[in-house]
């Protein structure tokens, strides 16, 4: 189940138009991106508006991350400390992009609870590191709609038990066969007011990539 | 007519004497030797956390130390510099954030500082401490001056590109392309480990921050050196910047003032060690010495003179050992502090080892004032009388009929 989660995004191949909105205690900006995915460890992402920083990206390719900046014309291998920094200026860490896709391979899953959130049954999991599993999060919590395995929340705890940001899903859609929540909303739980939202404006499954596309020179050439 | 006594008893046992002024010689030598080298070392300490970083004081807005973001900042920069100027206290504003240097494939969390170049000099020597290359320029916004390890750990060098990433105060993502001008010296920790000089015009256009500043450092005029002097300037300083959060360096780390004022009292339990060690070389020497003139003691009492006239006496010749002793500490000690403080030890492994934040001098110098020896000298008196007391009431209370039968 989790694994289809993790499947969620990524058929074969897709490109995508994004809109991303970040709120916070002292600005709102919002973001135009384009995106493309292969498999589920493939993507790159691109901004498109504004102007300034139009052109950086990031390349994502298993684990590794590299980001291009478009202003100093430089690519950056994300690692280290800057894994845990925020994703263009978002509050999805670098962390976060790259570990969502793969939540069954660092989580030991079990069902802890079923009930029903607004007339859907749902399923509860919780997500908790497998040993030796290099993360920063004591355990997730995974909200699934029974009916179709979409998953609807996400909630991130600390080492503490304390909850530390959700990620919800909204406005499911069936693209091509496939059915796709349209926009997804992280809260950072301690910063009340504050949120962060991706939204798809186009979603396309009908293309065909290679992995070559997904390389350091393309992130810079696109 | 006591001391001449007390000289020549002295040298009817030149041996035990000489031993004995020997021993305390090398105690005043050394202490003397070592208050320099301490006093040097405190000093050192204590400038260099002050000319590289502290300043005597720091002003933030008032909500800045609680919670660093690049958003609390001092608005009204120039009013708060001239008032500062006006009152003779040198001051410098410095923009922080941090952020994230990238060089080739490696790249480490970093502290940024955008100075004004005209004021920093004269808060800070920072400026006069590269170990490579130049300060930063007002006709070059693109360089950056870096700390020791951060330079080690990227592995870059003068000349060489570094590109600094961070949130902007807009939220949009900073990123810049600098040129390594310059390697500092190890200074500090902080500075050592992450870091990063740039301009303050670059800092602005980095972190997109038009106006403000998060820090300003400030010295007090050099004239205030007793703490009741440097208290009035602190709160005349203050008193000038009422909205400010304005911290003493003291009270910015407070873990290296308290060690500072803890060395001198430090100092003294450790020469009060070493003199007590002395002290009992002497209790016993001067035993010694009563016991074997017992019968010249018996002799004395039996002329008619009182016992404080004996107390006296052994007291005497135990300060006449103890002054001689001082005269030679001090002459063998001279030459030697005069070599510290001019030229210094070289301990070549010392660099840039971190000692309580502060990364230490290859060479270290001894500071020296008369405390260096007063203090050693007086504390030398103190014990030589603590120890002679009671050979002196022994040799005081000598009965005059018993001490004939004394063999």
């Amino acid at each position: 189940m989790l694994q289809a989660v993790d499947d969620l995004y990524r058929g074969q191949a897709s490109r995508a138009r994004v809109t991303m909105s970040v709120t916070t205690k002292h600005w709102t900006r919002t973001l135009e991106m384009e995106s493309w995915t292969l498999g589920t460890d493939r993507s790159l992402i691109r901004i498109l508006q504004p102007k300034k920083e139009r052109g950086t990206a990031t390349l994502m390719v298993a684990r590794d991350l590299f980001t291009y900046l478009s202003k100093t014309d430089r690519t950056i291998k994300i690692s280290g400390a800057m894994m845990g920094g925020a994703w263009m200026g978002s509050h999805f860490t670098n962390d976060d992009l790259v570990r969502s896709s793969r939540l069954s391979e660092d989580f030991d899953a079990t069902l802890s609870g079923r009930g029903v959130v607004e007339g859907a049954e749902i399923y509860q999991f919780t997500l908790t590191p497998k040993e030796g599993a290099a993360v920063v999060w004591g355990k997730i919590v995974v909200s699934i709609r029974a009916a179709d395995l979409m998953p609807i929340a996400q909630v991130f705890h600390d080492e503490d038990g304390a909850a530390i940001k959700s990620l919800t899903f909204h406005d499911f859609r069936t693209v091509q066969g496939r059915t796709v929540p349209f926009s997804m909303r992280m809260l950072p739980l301690d910063k009340p007011g504050e949120s962060t939202e991706i939204r798809y404006t186009e979603l396309d499954y009908g293309i065909a990539l290679k992995p070559s596309f997904f390389s350091v020179q393309n992130l810079r050439a696109l | 007519m006591i001391a001449l006594m007390a000289w020549r008893s002295l040298w009817r046992n030149a041996r035990r004497s000489s031993a004995t002024v020997a021993a305390m010689t090398l105690a005043v030598f050394m202490l003397i030797f070592y208050s320099g080298l301490s006093a040097g070392m405190m000093t050192r300490m204590q400038s260099k956390l002050l000319d590289f970083g502290l300043g005597d004081a720091q002003a933030f807005h008032p909500g800045y130390r609680g919670s660093p973001s690049i958003y609390e900042r001092i608005d009204d920069v120039p009013n708060v510099l001239r008032a500062l100027d006006d009152a003779s206290f040198n001051a410098a504003p410095r923009l922080l954030g941090s952020g994230l240097a990238a060089a080739g494939k490696s790249s480490a969390g970093v502290r940024l500082y955008g100075v004004d170049l005209e004021r920093e000099p004269k808060v800070s020597k920072i400026p006069e401490a590269l170990a490579r290359g130049v300060w930063l320029t007002a006709d070059d916004h693109s360089g950056a001056v870096i700390g020791a390890r951060i330079a080690k750990q990227l592995g870059v060098d003068v000349g060489a590109e570094l590109i600094v990433l961070s949130q902007a105060a807009d939220g949009s993502m900073a990123n810049d392309l600098y040129r390594v001008a310059g390697v500092l010296k190890p200074l500090s920790e902080e500075i050592d480990r992450g870091g990063v000089f740039i301009t303050e015009p670059a800092f602005r256009e980095l972190m997109v921050t038009p106006d403000g500043a998060h820090q300003l450092v400030i010295r007090l005029p050099p004239g205030a050196r007793t703490p009741e002097q440097l208290d009035r300037e602190v709160t005349r300083m203050r008193a000038l910047i009422p909205t400010l959060d304005a911290p003493t360096w003291r009270q910015i780390n407070p873990g290296i003032a308290s060690m500072l004022e803890s060395a001198q009292g430090a100092l003294v339990v450790m020469m009060s060690v070493v003199y007590l060690a002395i002290g009992i070389v002497i209790l016993n020497a001067m035993l010694m010495a009563v016991f074997e003139r017992i019968r010249e003691f018996g002799v004395l009492k039996a002329l008619g003179f009182g016992p404080r006239f004996v107390f006296t006496l052994i007291l005497v010749e135990a300060m006449l050992q103890a002054s001689v002793a001082a005269i030679l500490g001090a002459l063998l000690s001279a030459p030697v502090n005069w070599y510290m403080v001019h030229h210094g030890l070289v301990l070549e492994g010392m660099a840039g080892v971190g000692m309580m934040g502060v990364s230490m001098d290859a060479v270290w110098r001894s500071e020296v004032s008369a405390a260096t020896y007063i203090a050693p000298i007086a504390l030398l008196f103190t014990f030589v009388i603590l120890a002679t007391i009671v050979p002196a009431l022994r040799a005081a209370l000598t009965v005059p009929a018993e001490s004939m039968r004394h063999t």
